[in-house]
């Protein structure tokens, strides 16, 4: 312990001069710039800033690009409450209630929960890599493609219990989510699924159109169908920080959020979008009043927001512990490092201490000084994005939504899909079809879907889903989760209550 | 209220530093730049017919995402080229289809010498499979830049085998589970001659990221991986990974007890490559002025820094433009049988 004590108090010291703590709070401040631009993400400005850092030394250049990627995390929840516009992937979810909290008039206090919660999961994510990073990396390895199947799982059974009014509308949509995961090159064969010989289409759908298009450009047609004179209602956006009663009210909430988050951000592979989808459900699945969530519920906001940030935190536990990349960012993270000739592993902590504790003690300021720095950020931010008519502003968003997503991979195909997936939610939105089950079966389809795979081949067989008690007890919860709104809307008809149940 | 105003000055003072640091940073390296131009470039001469190419930027496609191996070559490859050719190179990466998107997409940009593809080992076996649909002759390859050293590995500390030999001995007895990168792609038939060669059970299993895959190793949810010797170097020399067989010539420096395939009698000792392609029809004085700069760039020990850190500097990687298009060739009819025995493909597209 006196060992990492005296390790910490290394990293502060080896971040103490000028230019590290300018960087690092540059760092935070290009963090919320890129965070809250829809289309440009944490992962591209890092690997945008990456060469710039070469003249640098190595600590100074990582403690910048390790703010940037903590903060982007974060800020793509602001656009994602105000204009239901997720800044980055990672705010997806949040604008399930985010958005909705907004609407009905809370944006302050919308964005004080999400600033608040992600404030909380990175801090305490980054206390947790100060502390037990190591032990955490091994821990998280021993979860193979049958656990990591049936975590998957779990969160995809609770889209049942998303739309309580109408689970068969929730599941359709699910299904229609993970429909659109199955286009491309299957990448356990090689095979082409659903492509029509379209070459680019062998890459698969790239979530981010579909995700913009979805909720961005959508929510976009409907601003610009409103009347132009109408006056702006939201003028000034101040953050509410949640009230210590409001707080003690989350607190089952962060409990399960935070280890959720950052456990899911160590498992390679497996990023901070994913962790707030996986939040999210599991929030809907434990609460007492399912129904509430998508009507803008501060539950809705904390878990993913803490998750997302707590599992950026997780990303790094495995990159700096092992050297294994645990998502987009910390792969070109690690590909920057090797060129500073450095290489992050289980040895970096014996050879490059003042480095590791250097990058881990930045990541703890970053997010600390997300509650302190956002505030005047979103005042700025708001300022200016709210002078401009409502009108125009809808059209904006669409031309953010359509830049950003043909700079994920330089493709014309998709700011037509964005385009395409902007009229798609719209209508299906007209028509009372819930959007999030789309999302979540997007985002974890192919992983599902390979996990299981991969679990068949590796393990022999089917009964490899039942071979630990990890995976054998979260699929039966699965299936528990996936039913019981089935049963108990079946037993509500049967007492002859009225409940709002699947049937019409 | 206090709070308030603490907080706006505090975004003012940490903007304002900001805005100095980046200044001063942007500063440094603009003024260190030409001073190190003058005696690290070499001068070559210009094409004969363009004597003012390049005129504009250039653009590296790249097509795999960033931060991967192809990514990483292509920028560690543009920093001294952009130095000797006096243009910036802007780096694009067009992902998908384990890299076909990539190779389309130069074909539909003008062959005019602005535009390089930085490529790999799927290019031949896109090319046999028709994931690319397009022909090698619509294509001219430049160079071949890295050629990298093949692997088997193992968990170091896994109880039922910790060499090549006993490795065998429980693969003829049990079925083993060995993962690589990709679906009928490079590492797939590398496994598949290797084990094969061997005689031993297997079966394949495909992972879409390394990352993963050394951490199924690790986590002793696979028995092993093919793989090359940088991207787990940190796990090697942690002792949590071991190769026990390589596939090269001869016994790799700093791995002398870890015997060959050839040791075995087994003739596998390709590799992983990377290198560039420019699309068919840009003018010969381009390319061949194109093929020099780079060959430049790949003796700079800037690059070659960046070798030894990565692990690629184990053997030779360059070849020239007619050495790099005759091992294409070679390597699309070779692809084309084994793929064709794996059942990726029913009949050997006719590319060359």
């Amino acid at each position: 312990m006196s060992g990492v004590i005296s390790g910490i108090l290394m990293g502060f010291t080896s971040i103490l001069d000028p230019l590290t703590i300018g960087l690092l709070i540059a760092g935070v401040i290009i963090g919320l710039f890129a965070g809250a631009t829809p289309g440009i993400s944490g992962t591209m400005i890092v690997a945008i800033l990456l060469p710039l850092t070469f003249k640098l030394d190595s600590i100074p250049a990582f403690v910048m690009l390790t703010a940037v990627y903590a903060v982007a995390v974060f800020s793509g929840s602001i656009t994602a409450v105000l204009f239901r516009t997720p800044g980055a992937p990672e705010a997806a979810a949040t604008t399930f209630d985010g958005y909705t909290m907004a609407k009905k008039g809370f944006p302050h206090k919308a964005l004080g929960y999400a600033m608040f919660s992600s404030f909380l999961g990175g801090t305490l994510g980054a206390i947790a890599l100060l502390l037990i990073a190591p032990q955490l990396a091994r821990f998280a390895l021993k979860f193979g493609p049958a656990e990591t199947f049936a975590l998957i799982l779990m969160a995809l059974a609770m889209i049942s219990s998303l739309d309580v009014k109408n689970q068969t509308k929730a599941i359709l949509m699910g299904i229609f989510g993970l429909f659109l995961a199955m286009i491309g090159m299957d990448y356990m064969t090689g095979v082409e699924r659903y492509t029509f010989g379209v070459p680019i289409l062998s890459a698969g759908l790239h979530f981010i159109p579909v995700l913009l298009g979805l909720f961005a450009v959508s929510e976009a047609l409907r601003m610009i169908q409103e009347d132009p004179e109408v006056k702006q209602k939201i003028e000034k956006i101040k953050t509410t920080l949640p009230t210590w009663e409001e707080f003690k009210r989350l607190i089952p909430t962060y409990i399960r959020a935070f280890p959720l988050g950052l456990f899911i951000g160590i498992l390679p592979g497996v990023g901070a979008t994913t962790a707030s989808l996986v939040a999210y459900s599991t929030e809907v699945r434990s609460s007492k009043t399912p129904e509430k969530f998508g009507t803008g519920i501060p539950q809705g906001i904390a878990a993913p927001e803490c998750a997302n940030n707590a599992a950026a935190m997780g990303a790094l536990v495995i990159l700096l512990a092992l050297g294994i990349p645990g998502s987009a960012t910390t792969a070109v993270m690690l590909g920057g490092l090797i060129l500073h000739g450095l290489r992050p592993g289980p040895l970096l902590f014996t050879l490059y201490p003042k480095f590791a504790y250097a990058i881990m003690v930045a990541a703890l300021i970053a997010n600390i000084l997300i509650i302190i720095m956002s505030p005047a950020f979103i005042r700025f931010f708001s300022n200016v994005v709210f002078r401009i008519p409502r009108g125009m502003l809808g059209t904006l968003i669409i031309l953010f939504c359509v830049v950003g997503s043909f700079a994920m991979r330089n493709n014309m195909f998709d700011v037509w899909a964005v385009l395409l997936f902007g009229l798609v939610g719209y209508v299906l939105e007209r028509y009372g079809y819930p959007l999030a089950p789309i999302v979540i079966g997007l985002v974890l389809g192919s992983l599902a879907e390979t996990e299981f795979r991969r679990t068949l081949i590796t393990q022999g067989g089917f009964m490899g889903f039942f071979s630990s008690p990890i995976s054998t007890g979260l699929i039966l919860v699965s299936i528990f989760v996936f039913v019981y709104p089935f049963i108990k809307s079946a037993i509500a008809s049967r007492r002859g209550l009225k409940v709002g149940s699947g049937k019409e | 209220m206090s709070k308030k105003v603490s907080t706006k000055s505090l975004i003012l003072v940490g903007a304002v530093l900001a805005l100095v640091v980046l200044a001063g940073f942007t500063g440094c390296v603009g003024e260190q730049k030409p001073a190190e131009q003058a005696p690290e470039a070499p001068q070559i001469p210009k094409p004969a017919n363009h004597p003012n190419y390049p005129e504009r930027p250039i653009t590296f496609i790249v097509n795999y995402g960033a931060g991967g191996g192809t990514d990483r070559f292509a920028r560690a490859m543009a920093a001294p080229m952009e130095k000797i050719l006096g243009q910036k190179i802007v780096v694009v990466n067009i992902p998908g289809g384990a890299g076909s998107i990539g190779e389309d997409y130069l074909l539909k940009q003008p062959a005019d010498g602005y535009y390089v593809l930085a490529m790999g080992s799927d290019f031949p076996i896109n090319l046999v499979t028709g994931r690319n649909p397009n022909d090698l002759d619509d294509y001219y390859p430049l160079a071949r830049v890295q050629y990298d050293t093949g692997t088997i590995m193992i968990n170091a500390k896994d109880s039922r085998f910790s060499n090549l030999d006993e490795f065998l001995e429980y693969a003829k007895k049990n079925k083993v589970v060995i993962a690589g990168t990709g679906a009928g792609g490079f590492d797939e038939v590398m496994v598949t001659k290797f084990a094969k060669a061997a005689g031993i059970k297997y079966e394949y299993v495909t992972y879409d990221k390394a990352g993963k895959m050394h951490a199924a190793l690790v986590g002793g949810h696979i028995d092993a991986m093919f793989e090359e010797f940088g991207p787990p170097m940190s796990l090697i020399e942690s002792g949590d990974v071991k190769p026990i067989v390589v596939f090269a010539e001869k016994r790799v420096e700093g791995f002398e007890d870890v015997p060959t395939a050839l040791e075995y009698g087994w003739d596998i000792t390709q590799g992983r490559w990377r290198g560039f392609l420019l699309k068919a029809g840009v003018p010969e004085d381009i390319a061949q002025y194109l093929e020099q700069v780079a060959y430049a760039a790949y003796q700079t020990p800037e690059y070659k820094e960046f070798e030894k850190n990565s692990y690629l500097h184990l053997r030779e990687g360059w070849l020239g433009h007619e050495d790099f298009t005759k091992l294409i060739k070679k390597e699309i009819q070779d692809y084309a049988e084994i793929l064709k025995e794996l059942g990726y493909i029913e009949e050997p597209q006719e590319t060359v």
